[in-house]
């Protein structure tokens, strides 16, 4: 009698504990977006798109594009950097700062969803120029007359390393005019 | 332009004189000087379109003299119609905005073929495009502005179902130094008795350059209608000529 009594607590306790060790889900913080709301994920992109512009309008006059790369990558830092080259062989100098009159949202969502924020942002914007002058070796102006402003297309992507919002790209927008 | 040829494929080698400086994108060094204009294409014209703002002035006018006694100058009919902040008749103006806008269009390749006017059946018939680059040069705001007009891809439809895109324009049987009824780069072989009408249309690339600028590319291509052609295929036998081919060279399967 004792025997079976001590079988069936021997059955008892090894089929009632589990084999395994019973796994907890650790609750995982689910991926933050680079921007909680819209109008700052807007109000970023633009201060990054001015400090871009800013520095273009130094680089243009100093042909030092030293710094660039703390506000430009890719395709946007590599055609800045020739077209600066070809102001200093063409020996034009620029005065003057470029005037951002319009910026506006093309597609944001890479700044306010996680999931995609590896993807540049995209925006159009209005250049003003009317303040530039661009002045060749002999110091004579060689801005024509019309083309004082343009529409752009403008793409930002979030660089992790510096913490902050790049331009990818800018090209004249020949859709319908932001301007 | 000469054929390098093999036993099935021809290449067509192109003089380095013909080639030009790849156009490049408007840069935003462009932008600084105003070298870039808005350039559209709408179907087969290429539309520049720029303006120019004049900034106003705030400079009074000095009152002129009339007998001795400084005299205001008279106000203008309709002044208090101006919208706010422009004054007027007083040496005051508001900035003036003029636009402008100049098209341009490429003039149409044509399309020949040989033999002119009929096909025989099983046996290549040679088509080809007499078309070249061409710069068109008008003005913008009183500045000079050229369109450049670059052939691109030749679209035959041969008018028996049969549509190819081809890359080269061709040409005749003796520039390419071959034999009359050889196989070209652009040639079509029927294979069914029948009148047909041949139509060709043209890609071009477009290019502009403003004020004296770079080449600036225009995004996007013009498709071009050349002249439609017809023609009669048969066999060798069944075929017509108009008349004594010696006494009327150009007439009908001559």
């Amino acid at each position: 009698m004792r025997i079976i009594a001590l079988m069936a607590l021997t059955l008892l306790l090894t089929g009632c504990v589990p084999s395994d060790p019973v796994v907890t889900p650790v609750p995982v913080p689910s991926a933050t977006p680079l921007f909680a709301t819209d109008a700052d994920a807007l109000k970023a992109a633009e201060d990054a798109y001015a400090a871009y512009e800013n520095q273009l309008d130094a680089d243009f006059a100093t042909y030092d594009t030293s710094e660039l790369a703390k506000f430009a990558s890719a395709e946007a830092l590599a055609k800045a950097k020739t077209a600066v080259e070809k102001f200093k062989s063409d020996g034009q100098r620029q005065s003057g700062s470029t005037v951002i009159s319009k910026f506006q949202p093309e597609d944001m969502s890479s700044l306010t969803n996680a999931r995609e924020s590896a993807s540049p942002a995209s925006f159009y914007s209005c250049l003003d120029f009317t303040g530039v002058n661009v002045t060749d070796a002999a110091g004579n102006s060689v801005v024509r007359s019309g083309g004082r402003q343009y529409s752009m297309e403008v793409s930002l992507v979030w660089n992790a390393p510096l913490r902050k919002l790049l331009v990818s790209s800018e090209e004249v927008w020949s859709g319908k005019s932001v301007c | 332009m000469t054929m390098a040829c093999g036993v099935f494929i021809c290449v067509a080698l192109v003089p380095a004189s013909l080639a030009f400086a790849d156009p490049t994108d408007c840069s935003i060094g462009d932008t600084r000087t105003g070298a870039c204009v808005n350039a559209t294409v709408d179907g087969g014209t290429v539309t520049l379109s720029d303006s120019s703002t004049k900034p106003g002035t705030n400079v009074p006018q000095i009152p002129t003299v009339n007998d001795g006694v400084f005299a205001a100058p008279p106000k203008p009919v309709g002044s208090h119609d101006l919208p706010p902040g422009y004054r007027d008749g007083y040496g005051v103006t508001g900035p003036l905005t003029l636009s402008d806008l100049a098209s341009f269009t490429p003039t149409a390749g044509t399309d020949h073929m040989q033999p002119n006017g009929w096909a025989v059946i099983g046996v290549s018939t040679n088509f080809y495009a007499e078309v070249s680059t061409q710069v068109q040069d008008g003005t913008l705001l009183g500045e000079p502005a050229s369109v450049r007009f670059t052939p691109k891809a030749f679209h035959w439809n041969y008018g028996d179902g049969t549509v190819v895109t081809r890359s080269t324009k061709g040409g005749t049987w003796a520039a390419q130094g071959i034999t009359d009824f050889d196989p070209t780069a652009t040639s079509h072989v029927y294979r069914a008795k029948g009148d047909y009408t041949i139509t060709l249309t043209i890609d071009f690339g477009a290019e502009y350059r403003y004020a004296g600028g770079d080449w600036i590319a225009v995004a996007g291509t013009l498709a071009v209608p050349a002249n439609p052609l017809s023609t009669t295929a048969g066999d060798a036998k069944t075929v017509l000529v108009s008349k004594d081919c010696l006494a009327n060279p150009s007439g009908p399967g001559c």
